[in-house]
């Protein structure tokens, strides 16, 4: 009934498959911002609860701070300087191995989905390098890299080959046989034939992968600080440790958690503006169950 | 002098292909004999056409019309050089034997949606052919000459699944059409749009056609679809598949929904090919 009521609004080309699906009443689109909001009031009183049980003396724990002292912390460490330093110098080589790393990892597996040979040789070794924890390459990574940013960035860019190279393999043998008839028939060449079928095929699930290994990067870059290169984020929370300075070390984990957050969302909307026909059309496609 | 006269008859059947089918060159747009193919199955060999011959003119309109799972389809492939025929066959454009698909000939396939680009806009997916070929004036040109002709140019900046079916099979024939080709194939293009969209399409494509002078390949299950916009009709059938029976169809042009189809003309060969095609259910 409710659903009745809103239905003008699922005339809107593109959203008219909201309608078809007819389980999700539109009114819910009406909801949104109001639930957003609504999102917040849990870790609202949460954190409330936590100064009160802490001011109350409740909680007893001497090394557990505060949320006030957790925020004063945070002011000054940014007032001083450190926390844009560290985060500048953790996302630079996260990012910077993200981007190494997708490269590598999206031009593997074109050549793995594309070629029969090269799947055939090279499968075994790539499931079996996949499958070892990034996390157990540091310490060689510092051998071999010694306490450096570049050892970093090889981490970061390690840990972000593998979802990318194998989502872009399966994409890229996703090309149906009837843009294949397409692309013979308009005599394409194979540099074509990659770059506008095989990888906008692709793209959906790579996507998927590329979040998967910028997530990937930012907690292997912060854990190669703590064991191996003396900087950023993670040598941050060492040294934090080190100098029993509790209120540093959860200023410093809440804002990854934050940072973390908006690095996805950016890459969401990055998507949807570099691909806009691929995002809606996939949209779509999922909403009309197709 | 003796050897050629005793050549034809060797084969009754070589006789029949070298009549039907063997002109001189580019006087044709196609031309085959003593085409066949075989599908590799698991028990064997299965053949799906034999002996198939026929030409077809620069500029005619044909129909190759026949029950479905006959082997309209796989003909058209091979004409369009997507599908190799059998060792043997002989199949020509334009007077040379066919290798693989040519500059020249576009085809419209059967399904739009699966075709088309979905993430790309309709004046893209037209463009899609001239990318890397022409320069970009060019392309713009005359993507919007193409699209001009099947109607669509408000609708150049959305994207396929925004349309109906009969535009997405609108975008298909534009995006053949601004190759320029001298040759059109189109599977069963009006086969899957509602009857009244159905009609509309078939007169813009004898507009198109009487525009660009192409030479039209029409598969085809509909009789009165074959009859109505054809100069001649190919019945395929049997099992392997021939052409078993071949019509002109002298219809005065331009054609009409109403009058062709009343014309006592339209109707008399509609009728001969219905009495082919229950011969060859029988």
């Amino acid at each position: 009934m409710t659903a009745g009521a809103v239905t003008p609004d699922t005339e809107t080309p593109g959203r008219g498959s909201a309608s078809q699906t007819g389980a999700r009443p539109t009114g819910r689109r009406v909801s949104w911002r109001p639930r957003w909001l609504v999102g917040l009031i849990v870790p609202v009183v949460l954190v409330a609860a936590w100064q009160l049980a802490k001011s109350a003396g409740a909680l007893s724990y001497a090394n557990l701070p505060s949320p006030l002292q957790i925020w004063d912390s945070a002011v000054t460490l940014t007032g001083n300087g450190q926390i844009p330093g560290d985060f500048g110098h953790t996302l630079a080589a996260c990012l910077l191995g993200w981007v190494i790393g997708s490269a590598i990892g999206a031009a593997a597996g074109v050549a793995l989905g594309l070629s029969r040979l090269v799947w055939s040789y090279s499968m075994a070794s790539v499931e079996v390098l996949r499958s070892i924890p990034a996390i157990s390459f540091i310490p060689i990574a510092v051998i071999i890299f010694l306490q450096s940013l570049k050892m970093e960035i090889v981490i970061a860019a390690w840990v972000s080959i593998w979802p990318v190279a194998v989502s872009t393999m399966a994409g890229v043998g996703g090309v149906t046989s009837a843009h294949r008839d397409l692309a013979a028939s308009l005599r394409m060449s194979w540099t074509a034939r990659v770059t506008k079928l095989a990888l906008p095929t692709a793209l959906p699930k790579m996507l998927v992968a590329l979040r998967l290994g910028l997530a990937g990067a930012l907690v292997l870059a912060i854990v190669a600080e703590i064991v191996g290169n003396p900087h950023g984020v993670g040598y941050a929370l060492v040294n934090a440790q080190q100098q029993a300075q509790p209120a540093e070390m959860f200023a410093y984990v809440l804002l990854t958690g934050v940072v973390g957050v908006v690095l996805n969302a950016l890459l969401t909307l990055a998507y949807r503006r570099l691909a806009p026909g691929f995002h809606l059309a996939e949209s779509r496609r999922t909403t009309s169950g197709r | 002098m003796s050897t050629s006269a005793a050549r034809p008859a060797q084969s009754a059947q070589v006789a029949k292909s070298a009549q039907s089918a063997r002109p001189d060159a580019a006087d044709h747009a196609f031309a085959c004999s003593g085409l066949f193919v075989e599908y590799p199955l698991r028990t064997g060999p299965l053949r799906v056409l034999e002996d198939v011959a026929f030409s077809c003119a620069p500029g005619e309109f044909i129909s190759i019309l026949g029950p479905s799972g006959t082997g309209k389809t796989t003909l058209l492939r091979i004409l369009a050089g997507l599908l190799a025929p059998g060792e043997g066959s002989s199949v020509t454009f334009e007077g040379t034997p066919l290798t693989g698909p040519n500059d020249g000939v576009a085809i419209v396939f059967q399904d739009y949606r699966s075709s088309l680009l979905q993430w790309r806009t309709v004046r893209k997916n037209v463009a899609l052919g001239l990318e890397g070929r022409v320069d970009k004036a060019e392309r713009d040109q005359r993507v919007d000459a193409a699209l001009d002709l099947v109607g669509l140019s408000g609708r150049a900046r959305d994207y396929p699944w925004q349309l109906s079916g009969g535009m997405q099979q609108r975008v298909q024939i534009a995006r053949a059409l601004v190759m320029r080709p001298r040759v059109l194939l189109m599977d069963e293009p009006f086969g899957a749009l509602d009857a009244m969209t159905k009609t509309q399409l078939q007169d813009e494509l004898l507009r198109v056609r009487e525009v660009t002078g192409a030479t039209v390949v029409f598969v085809t299950h509909d009789v009165d679809e074959a009859v109505y916009l054809s100069d001649r009709v190919l019945v395929l059938s049997g099992s392997p598949a021939r052409v078993t029976t071949e019509l002109d169809v002298d219809l005065p042009s331009p054609r009409d929904q109403v009058a062709t189809k009343e014309d006592p003309k339209y109707l008399r060969i509609r009728h001969s090919v219905y009495e082919t095609l229950k011969g060859v259910h029988q």
